[in-house]
């Protein structure tokens, strides 16, 4: 006998030989025991891979597979198998019975596979193509049980490749295959609608005829929305286009199927995608769910764009992470409003998803998923966003007609949801009192629901509305409300930030506790997310900034800069709100005449944003804007009118020429212009901004009445007095509708005296003045310095006929000024000087003299760096003043230092 | 996720996260097991690895785990089949005999319906591999990772911690040794 031991160690020898010696070799040496040589030898005859047991196994396992028999079915004749899979094998064949002549796929269950789980599976299958009739899936037509009992379903055959091969075959550009993936999105849409989820979209699937037709098929794991339960979770995918919910086995939903088709854009476009294209896919196939598009329509929409050569319209998370920042800043391009609309729209109903899975009520969720879907189909259709280009007038339609159906909705929870979402959007358009009213329906609702959390939220958002209709009590109070109700760290942060903000002007105290309040979160909270606090630690560096001594602000802006780094290492998570934040920082340098710096982050801010977008995008433009604002403060007018100009340039090319989004670009390009003194340029952009404002806001609107001030002080600079006398009863209307008796209204009237004073009118200027000086009086009392300056300009009005009232007018003036004034403000000056030589006119000398001198000497402070020939000017006057009272002497000392300081002004102009 | 956790610590030698890693692994392998007749990838292998990879892709995707963690825990799973193909044999006993497989782990929604000559085929691979393990529990340990864990040589090497010289030749003699009509002789 002979041990295993034995065999291998002799096993082992041979093996070290050549195979032909190996058999002498083992004879020699083992001839004294046969049935160890024959052991040996036995064992060396499956040396080979080819013979092993294993390869017997395999083969057998494999022959088993293919042995399937061809099953027999009633009407039809199988021609081939044209593919099999692990449940199925799909048969090309013909109808028999004459009905029709049509070449059809037949599925049939794998005999092997036939238990209850697969059995289900198949059937679901079934039901799911039958619910679904598209151009672009394949459509099934008939189904049952074969003779041999194995269940089976008729398809329409495809006589076509797999997507990858017939591109490759084809050799197609990139536009044409952007046109097929296109096609297979339209299918993947449509079956969403049909709340079905397919789960296995990748190239394999995608069948392509000679024609060019595209057939989505395999649904063989798809889900759907209205019954997910009831399946093993874990199921075959290919790991290569399988979703990251997928992998770690989470519910999936139509997010998921994003992603795939985010996978196969990216394969089919490979090497050829633009940036433009990488960013879409990149979109799609993000990590996180809620990074990608919600819905498969937006991705449409984004490649549509990019095939006509439209900005991209899904930088949507710059409104980012709360509303109340999108509200608050109110500057988001209008293109965004649309596609956030939609989003919020269907973020809602995600919550609502994700409240009743907590639950596990099955059959409410069922309902709500099919009741918010349909909700949200409908909307979608009421607007494609391809054709609509985010007008906030198209939101607008959007809005009213999710308004109009909101009372077809049953379930209490989805409506308040979305009433909810509604009542966000609309104070994110300005339409406060429609979303007041939407609040209450939801508040009301979730109140009868029970809903602690939501209702929290709705205070919230209810706060944020007041905060946007300048009601802070209200802001305060719903904020208080809205606290202890809020059941994440993140949205209490949140909460915290903006009440702080808000009493930071009313009660710094609270301000400041609110503030410690969110400090003590961001520092001890493990649930919030580090880019939340670095962009509220952010936020929270406005409390009490402006109470800082120098120093100290010094060191707050250090921080707030270190903050907006931070963010940048955090990575590009957000380029966005980085983008925004640089912004931000770049204004804080500014307000704090630190205007290179300030340049520095506006281009930074700039920047980044041109990585994300074209060069042409719509987004570009607030970088574009605050470059141009930025460059403005410094002094540099010309690359701010060309940054304004670029940035009102692309929304001429994105909205038309004249357009209510472009109010701002004009407004700071007609400033520019005007300190250039190239008041003509100004003067056309102030006209159009007037027809704008008064376009979109109405002609009794603060905003219309500011743009309409702006026009006329350029008018007056420009001495067209005959134009803007023409004009001003319109301010004076505004203001009366807008601002009533208030001082507003009274500098309006002030302006329009001293237009008709200028053009001729005198009694008319003397009756505008009058009515200013009134409402001066009864605001401000009657030792203010705007009665002072109304007096005056009634002064002057007369000093011609009637003098001595005149005098006595500007006695009364001078002092109010002079009082009330801040101590050598350069106006005080000019009161000065127009009182001396009134009363110089009138050979009051004394007087005189010592107002010019007062004058001079106030002029001399403020001007004597900067403007010197302004001191000139008032010295001269006071040296001819002196000439004619005789003082010669006096005169030429006077005439002397006149002389130098304008000499003084020539070396600084060269 | 669990098994992470579980692998971790298996690789770090802890009995008990092996014991649970093994019975997790059984249960899901077992769902997956009708597959194993699909896709097979090298004839001498099992397709273990992809069954693994479509069960754990978490696993197989982690960052978290080294590559050695992942190699321990391939060879459970491959161990788990192992298992998974004797309980099978165990059924078709049982149900031949007429008993009931009610007692046994395998239901009818996951047994593993191979023909009658396949079951042999395996019910003679797995004498064959308890004799040799009786023998050498090393030549065992190889078949495990390079048949039923569908390692490579080198890494069977890394994870028993033996040459692949070794590997190689014990994977050669076992393959040989389990194909041969020895056993009835020896």
């Amino acid at each position: 006998m002979y041990t295993i031991g034995q065999v291998e160690e002799w096993f082992y020898k041979a093996m070290e030989l050549a195979p032909e010696t190996r058999l002498q070799y083992l004879k020699n040496e083992l001839g004294h025991d046969q049935k160890l040589l024959d052991a040996v030898l036995e064992t060396l005859k499956y040396e080979q891979a080819e013979q092993s047991l294993f390869t017997r196994l395999v083969d057998e396992m494999n022959a088993e597979l293919e042995t399937e028999t061809e099953p027999i079915l009633d009407r039809y004749e199988i021609v081939e198998k044209v593919a099999a899979g692990g449940m199925a094998i799909v048969y090309k064949a013909k109808r028999v019975d004459g009905f029709f002549d049509q070449q059809v796929a037949i599925k049939v269950m794998r005999s092997s596979m036939i238990d209850n789980e697969t059995t289900d599976r198949f059937r679901q299958e079934r039901n799911v193509l039958a619910r679904l009739q598209h151009a672009n899936i394949a459509q099934i037509f008939d189904g049952g049980i074969t003779k041999d009992d194995r269940p089976f379903f008729v398809m329409e055959y495809i006589d076509g490749q797999q997507l990858n091969d017939f591109v490759r075959h084809k050799s197609l550009s990139v536009v044409e295959r952007l046109r097929l993936f296109l096609k297979i999105c339209e299918a993947v849409k449509y079956a969403h609608q049909n709340l079905v989820i397919h789960g296995d979209i990748k190239p394999s699937n995608i069948l392509v005829n000679e024609r060019g037709e595209i057939k989505l098929t395999d649904f063989g794991i798809s889900q759907l929305l209205d019954q997910q339960e009831g399946f093993e979770k874990r199921r075959l995918m290919t790991p290569e286009y399988a979703s990251p919910e997928q992998i770690n086995g989470q519910a999936i939903d139509i997010r998921s199927d994003v992603y795939q088709l985010g996978k196969v854009l990216k394969n089919l476009t490979g090497d050829l995608a633009s940036k433009e294209l990488s960013f879409i896919s990149n979109k799609a196939i993000a990590e996180q769910a809620d990074q990608r598009y919600e819905a498969v329509g937006q991705l449409i929409t984004d490649i549509q764009s990019f095939l006509n050569q439209r900005p991209i319209a899904s930088y949507s998370k710059s409104f980012g992470y709360t509303f109340g920042l999108f509200v608050k800043r109110n500057r988001l391009p209008v293109g965004l409003v649309a596609t956030a609309v939609l989003i919020l729209l269907a973020s809602s109903v995600w919550y609502v998803f994700n409240i009743t899975e907590a639950r596990k009520e099955a059959e409410k969720k069922e309902f709500m998923a099919r009741e918010s879907l349909q909700f949200l189909v409908e909307l979608f259709e009421q607007s494609d966003p391809t054709i609509n280009q985010g007008d906030s007038t198209d939101v607008g339609v959007i809005l009213s007609a999710g308004e109009a159906k909101i009372n077809t909705l049953e379930d209490p929870e989805t409506k308040a949801a979305i009433l909810n979402t509604l009542g966000k959007v609309n104070v994110s358009l300005g339409n406060f009192e429609k979303a007041d009213g939407l609040y209450r329906e939801a508040s009301d609702l979730y109140a009868d629901l029970g809903e602690k959390t939501m209702q929290g939220e709705v205070w919230m958002g209810r706060a944020i509305l007041e905060q946007a209709r300048n009601s802070f009590v209200l802001t305060r109070e719903y904020l208080t409300k809205a606290v202890p109700l809020l059941d994440t760290d993140e949205k209490k942060l949140q909460a915290y930030t903006i009440l702080a903000v808000q009493y930071e002007s009313i009660h710094r105290d609270t301000a400041a506790l609110m503030k410690k309040q969110a400090m003590n979160l961001i520092n001890t909270s493990g649930s919030i997310s580090d880019h939340l606090k670095i962009v509220q630690k952010y936020e929270l560096t406005y409390i009490g900034f402006s109470r800082l001594s120098k120093q100290k602000k010094d060191s707050v802006i250090r921080l707030k800069t270190n903050l907006v780094q931070e963010l940048e290492t955090e990575g590009s998570q957000n380029l966005i709100t980085l983008a925004e934040k640089y912004e931000n920082l770049s204004l804080v340098y500014s307000a704090d005449n630190r205007y290179d710096s300030s340049v520095l982050f506006a281009r930074r801010s700039l920047d980044i944003r041109k990585q994300i977008y074209d060069s042409a995008n719509i987004h570009l433009t607030s970088g574009l804007y605050a470059m141009a604002q930025t460059y403005g403060w410094k002094g540099e007018f010309d690359s701010a009118v060309y940054y304004a100009r670029q940035s009102l340039k692309i929304k001429q090319k994105w909205f038309g020429e004249i357009h209510q989004s472009q109010l701002r670009e004009r407004k700071l390009i007609a400033s520019l212009l005007g300190s250039q003194e190239e008041l003509k340029g100004a003067e056309e952009m102030l006209k159009i901004n007037f027809a704008l404002s008064k376009q979109k806001y109405g002609l009794f609107h603060k905003i219309t009445g500011d743009n309409l001030f702006m026009l006329l002080q350029n008018l007056n600079w420009q001495r067209k007095y005959q134009e803007s006398i023409l004009l001003y009863p319109q301010l004076l209307q505004i203001d009366s509708a807008t601002y009533g008796k208030s001082t507003f209204s009274a500098s309006s009237m002030v302006d329009y005296g001293q237009a008709l004073g200028a053009a001729g009118f005198e009694k008319e200027a003397i009756s505008q003045f009058e009515n200013a000086l009134e409402i001066y009086r009864d605001q401000e009392g009657s030792e203010d310095f705007l009665c002072g300056m109304a007096l005056f300009s009634i002064a002057n009005a007369i000093k011609q006929n009637q003098r001595d009232k005149a005098l006595a007018y500007m006695d009364t003036a001078i002092v109010i000024i002079e009082n009330d004034m801040a101590e050598n403000h350069p106006r005080i000056a000019k009161y000065q000087e127009q009182y001396a030589r009134l009363l110089a006119s009138g050979e009051h000398y004394q007087k005189s003299n010592l107002l010019f001198t007062k004058a001079i000497q106030n002029y001399d402070v403020n001007y004597s760096e900067k403007a010197p020939k302004r001191v000139a000017y008032f010295q001269k006057e006071y040296a001819e003043s002196l000439r004619k009272q005789g003082l010669k002497d006096s005169a030429n000392v006077m005439m002397q230092l006149a002389e130098h300081n304008f000499e003084r002004q020539r070396l600084m102009n060269k | 996720m669990q098994v992470l956790e579980l692998i971790k610590e298996t690789a770090q030698g802890k009995k008990e996260s092996q014991d649970l890693l093994f019975e997790h692994v059984y249960e899901d392998l077992r769902k997956l097991a009708r597959k194993i007749r699909f896709d097979w990838r090298n004839k001498e292998t099992l397709n273990t690895t992809a069954l693994v990879h479509e069960a754990y892709l978490k696993v197989t995707n982690s960052t978290e785990l080294s590559q050695l963690s992942k190699l321990h825990f391939y060879r459970i799973c491959g161990r788990a089949m192992k298992f998974i193909l004797n309980d099978y044999l165990k059924y078709k006993s049982a149900a031949k005999r007429g008993g009931s497989s009610e007692k046994l782990s395998f239901d009818d929604n996951y047994h593993l319906a191979l023909s009658d000559s396949t079951t042999k085929l395996v019910e003679d691979l797995l004498e064959k591999i308890e004799e040799l393990k009786s023998h050498d529990p090393i030549i065992n340990d190889v078949i495990e990772c390079r048949f039923f864990s569908n390692l490579t040589v080198d890494e069977t090497s890394q994870i028993l911690a033996i040459s692949p010289a070794t590997v190689k030749r014990k994977w050669a003699f076992a393959r040989s040794f389990i194909s041969s009509d020895l056993s009835k002789t020896a």
